[in-house]
């Protein structure tokens, strides 16, 4: 995997991905256990939860490709709306949906019992909201980690913004606005050809 | 593999450096590819009018995709891994009764042409399996590197991609007329199964053979492909025309 120790911004890498010049390793290796710790905490299992963690790159690299979309304003945002999307499709459909990695033309994930120990030792050892704190503006981060990372009713976002239960959903709002805004699209996938 | 995170890294770092194949398709001159559609279309016209010869008339969706342009891949020369996956026939050695018979002039023209369909998605009759044979109509998979097609003995060729092969397949519909009843017929992997209706609503007999099928009447609604992805996929049938005449059929009750 790539350096973690690289110097440039999120931005970059992926900037420099697309233009072929490579950096989405390096992007990966500084947010896959934050994505694989958030899709843990929602399907418990490891094995799957790397399925989805997968997944998720193999779609935000996919969406890199794409120069049609313009690049993402804060990545981590972009990822984790994408980690989000791949979540609900597997909740919709009833398993987890290889279609990116298919595309990638990735091999077959093969599991071990060693693979999972190493998995649920990453997701133990990952703290996924000081991740996100550090990647987020304040209130962006207040809201989303509500809403998207625990998915907790409008009341208790209200109460933990000490606001109003409207003045909750508008903010919810508004940062999921903002963070579809400078998404590249992850929802609308390539097409075949 | 112990470090599944450094396993999903590695086939990142390949992916990323691996050009995709679609995007070689754009680099094809546009003076080319007007030539190709254009024989692509003769082809097409020149199939309905066997079509048309034989009672009928092949209304929609015959191909799935029009061919414009061969497979930048050249034709295949091995089976996709996925798609291998989703047709177990495919995963099986091939011998002679795998073969195509009648040859180019004999009806599967469509897949050698290159402005064919078979020839866009890169399909092979010498990787061809054969799936059955359903009221002496012969059904063999042709697998491409791009897409595959399903090669008929009496009805033609339908094509498709392979990622729509590996989920609902392919079919092809042809609409009745003068009294003829409809038929849809093609091929599904696995784990997808099929159910049809007719107009009052009961369930219509979908005939397979192995990957293969066909459901034919002269009162069919539907046919719904259910794939393990869990997206449905529905066509309509086309109500068939009366014997004589354009217009209600009349021995066809209302939709």
């Amino acid at each position: 995997m790539g350096s973690t120790l690289d110097s440039r911004s999120d931005v970059e890498l992926l900037e420099s991905s697309r233009n072929g010049s490579g950096g989405f390793d390096v992007f990966y290796t500084r947010h896959c256990r934050a994505v694989l710790a958030f899709h843990a905490r929602q399907v418990r299992e490891p094995e799957l939860a790397a399925d989805l963690t997968a997944e998720t790159f193999a779609s935000a690299l996919l969406a890199l490709r794409d120069r049609k979309r313009r690049l993402p304003d804060s990545p981590v945002a972009w990822l984790f709306t994408i980690a989000q999307r791949k979540l609900l499709d597997s909740y919709r459909h009833g398993q987890v949906e290889d279609r990116a990695r298919r595309k990638l033309a990735f091999e077959p994930m093969q599991v071990s019992d060693d693979g999972i120990a190493r998995l649920e030792q990453e997701i133990a050892a990952t703290d996924l909201l000081a991740h996100l704190a550090t990647a987020l503006p304040a209130d962006q981060f207040e809201a989303l980690r509500a809403r998207v990372i625990d998915e907790l009713p409008y009341r208790e976002i209200a109460q933990d913004l000490r606001c109003s239960e409207s003045l909750a959903r508008m903010r919810v709002s508004r940062a999921l606005r903002s963070l579809r805004s400078t998404t590249l699209q992850a929802q609308r996938e390539p097409h075949d050809g | 593999m112990d470090d599944i995170l450094d396993w999903i890294g590695g086939q990142l770092l390949i992916a990323e450096r691996r050009p995709l194949r679609r995007h070689r398709a754009l680099t094809i001159p546009t003076g080319r590819r007007v030539v190709l559609v254009a024989a692509a279309v003769v082809l097409m016209v020149l199939l309905a009018a066997v079509a048309d010869a034989a009672g009928l008339i092949n209304v929609s969706a015959l191909w799935q995709q029009q061919p414009n342009v061969p497979s930048p891949e050249g034709v295949a020369t091995s089976i996709p891994s996925d798609l291998a996956e989703a047709y177990a026939v495919l995963r099986q050695p091939r011998d002679s009764a795998d073969a195509l018979t009648g040859g180019p002039a004999g009806g599967y023209a469509a897949i050698t042409v290159p402005g064919g369909g078979g020839g866009h998605y890169g399909a092979s009759p010498s990787l061809s399996r054969y799936l059955g044979t359903i009221d002496g109509t012969a059904f063999w998979l042709v697998p491409g590197n791009l897409g595959s097609c399903l090669q008929t003995s009496n009805d033609g060729t339908s094509c498709t991609s392979n990622a729509r092969m590996e989920t609902t397949g392919t079919l092809g519909l042809l609409a009745g007329m003068a009294g003829h009843p409809s038929t849809v017929l093609g091929a599904i992997p696995d784990t997808a199964s099929i159910a049809a209706t007719t107009t009052d609503g009961s369930p219509a007999t979908v005939q397979r053979a192995s990957n293969a099928f066909m459901v034919s009447g002269t009162n069919l609604e539907t046919v719904t492909i259910h794939p393990q992805n869990g997206r449905n996929y529905t066509i309509d049938i086309p109500e068939t025309p009366a014997p004589g005449g354009i217009g209600p059929a009349s021995g066809a009750s209302g939709r």
